[in-house]
């Protein structure tokens, strides 16, 4: 029995080409669609699974405020890791981490190595670690101890055999490689290819009791039944004692120590200093969403498609009921042949995922793959062909198995009063699918527009400062005191305006620290964003002083004082900001010289803060160098060589502030493409369906079109007719998605505090735009009706 | 073997309604080969279906067989049906996605028979239509009289008791027509009732008994014998 339903189901494919290609093609595109995006979320989901004692492992982040400045971060002090080591039994294993890039010596020069972390030896307790050479129990113990990487073995030697041998940084330390491990997989929230004992690091040795420094990011390891949210409290209680010995000194002033699971770090944490890039759950929240509606388009069109030919099997069901069959039967019947449908797709599909997998790879710098010989993607697979079957084909096989017998005899359709109702319902029921794909394309269009306008808003709005055309020079302090050298030279280049030496930029990372502000502060220490410039600082940058004067080479005593942002000055309470005095550090003391107007230096995501800039006291980290209008190349070409005559060792490694800030908008950005590819692929698939739905309700209604011919209608009025019921469902779907779009899209703009109003402008040119393609799509079939002979049409009257 | 007491069925399109059969009253006795004749829209073929068990009348009662099926379900109907009412139509109504053989073999199936059962009696029933030879092909290959043969061959496969033929020649040219009269014959010579409706009197005439209806009335029965005698 099933043998004959498969045979007549192929037959059926093989015979109507156009019906099957218009729905296996809707279907393909969906599923391919569906796979793509179920492979990445499966990837991100997958995070830090591979950890033995993952459900164990949590990291402490650092919740604070002192004075305005609120913090989440998950570096926390050093001191915190021996806390929570020594007074708490039910903490097993705690290891602190730092990742600290350094250069390596290799084949005669110095490469950067941002995967050098600094560890301590339980690392290999708490994390999973595979060693292919050398002892986890002592491999970070000496203190000239290196772990390498395979990976990192390889570049460096060329084997993997190389316990034994040496590497050397650029500050002429040499470490010995005690251990090969295995790189951790790409779905870690951290990555690392170097690993060195963590108190050989200089920034730890000398934070080693400082509470009141971001240095390490601390993961515990918890006993077996032990519960986080208790050794929270409890480790609050024993904190609250420490920090009565000095730290925090104002009343609303607080600190507290949260313990996040290992699990959630790349998904649900989204903090400033992360150790490595994240995820987002609501990213993959939404592109769930995603995948499912554009599923749901293409089981849409198999419904619409396969109801509204219907009409042609009801000889076949007629026939099949006269000579025995009962409903059970042709559900099984109609059901296979959707199975056999949604297979045909599927293989398409997977031929189509495997077409895109290396663009969406590059896309999301991912390496996902189609595994087949895994036998839970195989279940996964037929699971998703069966499900796919049942949503898109049940619907179909309940419709035509129900037809009356009797309508056989009569040679057509009978017209009695249940079978109308029957139509109607189910045209209803049709035009209410349609409805709801073009809503679909409409909310992802409009989505589209939005986040278009928004990140086009984000580029184009002035910041405050001038962004383009300012080279970032990375590695200021290892010039040492030949830095002053390279301002200099750099500066007598007629392609170079100004050079500054700065501890930070726009775009980049930004550090707070306690001042004691003068009256009305009354020096409590209050914590303030800061960096510290230069004199040149303000020139490079085109910022605008709106009181007082910049730092001048002329006033000697320019090395202690300051220009505070507009903010700052409202934040501090200083209606005359000029020469009032801020302290620092515990002895660097200084005046207000200048007010700058406020600017974006960090992205339109937030509002702007109070920023202090402190003259450069500390060692720079880059210059930033103003190009003149002209050859860029060359003079970067210039630059590089008065780097390499100072440096000659030292990799020149420079990059644009223009693109370093645009950075910030990248999962924007990106989310922008894809949205865009989705309401096109989207559009694409409800306008086959809707070719098809088009070319059926023409046919049953070609007697109609060829008595209003023969009375006097003219292709134009044809057209229109047959336009008209199609252009009515889309206008519908606008009406429907536009206060739904507005909700989400006005959602996720709140990410953003500067951003674009959703105008009424947007879901007209959506909507238009669905409407333009849809009667494009009809118009094609609705021409051929047009301008068919009426006589061919009344011929079998 | 059929008996029918004041069958009514009525057709309800929006708010007209229409009679197709009103009290109609007939017996037909197991061997017996009666024709249905009467104009277009007398409630012929009405009659066949609810004799055949596709419709259900809306009033009266209908004793197929000693039973009283006129309020059967659609399964009770469909199980009644399949083991022992073959149907023949007008226009053939062979599934055009299945072979000649599969057509044949479509009631076996359903009736959950084996397959090497289900090939002896295709074979065994394509013989005796002489269409063997086209066992193979779809019913677009071949021309009415063989369709018909085939359509045949489908209604008597699962030796039903009774077979329903809607207008069965119809659509054929004279050569054919009288063929597929003569295979119904030689079916009723064998013992199975037939039931047939049809336009033509030179076709009525190889039935035992015609039965005339005109606006859902049985206006006449005339038993040949005594018509002729």
């Amino acid at each position: 029995m099933l043998i004959t339903y498969l045979k007549v189901a192929f037959r059926t494919l093989i015979r109507k080409k156009g019906y099957s290609l218009l729905t296996i093609a809707g279907l393909a595109v969906g599923s391919a669609v569906f796979l793509l995006i179920a492979l990445w979320i499966s990837d991100e989901i997958s995070y830090d699974r591979f950890h033995d004692k993952g459900d164990r492992i949590y990291r402490a982040v650092w919740e604070g405020k002192v004075g305005d400045n609120e913090w989440k971060i998950p570096l926390g002090p050093v001191p915190l890791g021996e806390a929570l080591r020594e007074g708490f039994p039910e903490v097993e294993e705690v290891v602190r981490i730092r990742p600290w890039s350094r250069l390596v010596r290799h084949q005669g020069s110095l490469i950067r190595e941002e995967g050098f972390v600094y560890a301590e030896p339980s690392f290999f307790r708490v994390f999973t670690v595979e060693f292919l050479s050398g002892d986890a129990a002592t491999a970070l113990n000496a203190p000239d101890n290196v772990v390498l990487t395979t990976t990192t073995a390889l570049k460096y030697f060329g084997t993997q055999h190389a316990v034994g041998r040496s590497i050397q940084l650029s500050d002429g330390t040499t470490l010995r490689v005690a251990a090969i491990v295995k790189p951790f997989p790409p779905q870690s929230h951290f990555r690392f290819d170097f690993l060195a004992p963590l108190e050989t690091l200089p920034l730890v040795r000398d934070r080693r009791a400082q509470w009141g420094s971001a240095t390490v990011y601390t993961y515990v390891l918890m006993k077996r039944g032990t519960s986080i949210t208790a050794l929270e409290e409890k480790f609050h209680k024993h904190f609250q004692g420490i920090q009565r010995q000095g730290i925090g000194g104002g009343s609303t002033d607080y600190f507290r120590f949260r313990f996040d699971p290992l699990y959630d770090i790349y998904l649900r944490s989204n903090y400033a200093y992360e150790i490595g890039q994240t995820g987002s759950i609501d990213t993959v929240y939404l592109m769930s969403a995603v995948a499912v509606f554009i599923l749901l388009l293409a089981c849409i069109n198999f419904m619409n498609l396969t109801t509204a030919r219907a009409n042609e099997r009801a000889r076949e069901v007629g026939v099949r009921k006269v000579v025995g069959a009962d409903r059970t039967q042709l559900l099984t019947q109609f059901f296979l042949e959707s199975v056999v449908y949604v297979c045909c797709a599927m293989v398409f599909a997977m031929a189509l995922t495997e077409i895109t997998l290396p663009n969406l790879n590059a896309f999301t710098a991912k390496q996902l793959s189609l595994e087949y010989s895994n036998p839970f993607v195989l279940v996964l697979l037929c699971g998703f062909v069966l499900i796919t079957a049942f949503v898109a084909g049940l619907y179909p096989a309940l419709v035509i198995s129900s037809f009356s017998p009797v309508s056989v005899l009569k040679g057509r359709l009978t017209s009695n009063s249940s079978r109308l109702a029957g139509l109607s319902i189910r045209s209803v029921l049709r035009s209410t699918l349609v409805v709801f794909q073009f809503c679909v394309c409409i909310a992802l269009m409009t989505g589209t527009i939005v986040l278009q306008h928004q990140m086009q808003y984000v580029m184009e709005k002035n910041l405050g400062f001038d962004r383009s055309s300012v080279l970032v020079v990375r590695g200021a302090g290892a010039l040492g005191e030949k830095r002053r050298v390279f301002v200099r030279e750099a500066e007598m280049n007629p392609g170079v305006g100004a050079v500054s030496m700065v501890q930070t930029l726009p775009g980049y990372d930004f550090d707070s620290m306690g001042f004691e502000p003068e009256q009305p502060a009354n020096y409590r220490i209050t914590s303030l964003t800061y960096a510290m410039v230069d004199e040149k600082f303000v020139d490079v940058l085109g910022l605008k002083i709106v009181e007082g004067r910049n730092f001048s080479t002329d006033h000697p005593t320019d090395s202690s004082a300051f220009l505070i942002n507009r903010s700052a000055a409202h934040a501090l309470g200083w209606k005359h900001p000029l020469g009032k005095r801020l302290r620092y550090g515990g002895n660097v003391e200084g005046r207000v010289i200048g007010v700058v107007d406020d600017f974006h230096f960090q992205s339109l995501h937030s509002e702007i803060k109070p920023i202090v800039f402190p003259f450069i006291r500390w060692v720079p980290q880059y210059f930033a160098i103003r190009l003149k209008p002209g050859d860029k190349t060359e003079t970067i070409k210039q630059v590089k060589a008065v780097w390499e005559k100072l440096a000659p060792e030292r990799p020149f490694e420079y990059s644009f502030l223009d693109q370093d800030y645009e950075r910030l908008y990248q999962s924007e950005r990106r989310l922008t493409q894809l949205f865009g590819l989705f309401a096109g692929l989207a559009l694409f698939i409800a306008c086959l369906g809707l070719f098809g739905l088009a070319t059926y309700s023409i046919q049953q209604r070609t007697k109609e079109i060829g008595i209003r011919k023969v009375l006097g209608a003219s292709v134009i009025n044809i057209m229109g007719l047959l336009s008209k019921e199609f252009a009515r469902l889309v206008v519908v779907a606008l009406i429907v998605a536009t206060p739904l779009a507005y909700y989400g899209l006005n959602r996720l703009l709140q990410n953003f505090a500067y951003r674009v109003d959703i105008g009424w402008w947007v879901f007209l040119v959506a909507g238009g735009a669905a409407l333009l393609v849809a009667l494009a799509t009809v118009s094609f079939q609705a021409i051929k009706a047009a301008l068919a002979n009426p006589v061919e049409a009344l011929r079998y009257e | 073997m059929i008996e029918t007491r004041n069958l009514k069925r009525v057709y309800t399109t929006g708010e007209v309604e229409t009679t197709a059969l009103a009290s109609v009253n007939i017996k037909i006795q197991v061997g017996e080969f009666v024709a249905v004749m009467g104009p277009s829209g007398c409630g012929k073929s009405t009659l066949l279906n609810v004799l055949g068990l596709l419709d259900q009348p809306t009033e009266g009662e209908y004793y197929f067989l000693g039973q009283e099926v006129s309020k059967y379900s659609e399964r009770q109907r469909a199980q009644l049906r399949k083991a022992n009412i073959g149907f023949v139509f007008q226009s053939f109504n062979l599934i055009d996605e299945l072979t000649v053989f599969e057509n044949v073999e479509l009631p076996l199936v359903y009736l959950g028979i084996s397959s090497s059962e289900r090939e002896k009696r295709v074979k065994n029933a394509l013989e005796q239509m002489h269409i063997v030879h086209r066992a193979d092909h779809f019913p677009q290959q071949l021309s009415g009289g063989q369709q018909q043969r085939v359509a045949v061959a489908r209604a008597i496969i699962a030796n039903p008791q009774l077979i329903l033929a809607d207008e069965p020649t119809g659509n054929l040219d004279s050569a054919n027509g009288q063929e597929v009269m003569k295979l119904l014959t030689n079916l009723n010579e064998a013992g199975t009732t037939i039931v047939m409706v049809t336009h033509s009197s030179e076709q009525a005439n190889y039935a035992h008994r015609i039965i005339h209806l005109f606006d859902g009335h049985v206006v006449t029965e005339n038993i040949k014998e005594q018509l002729y005698t």
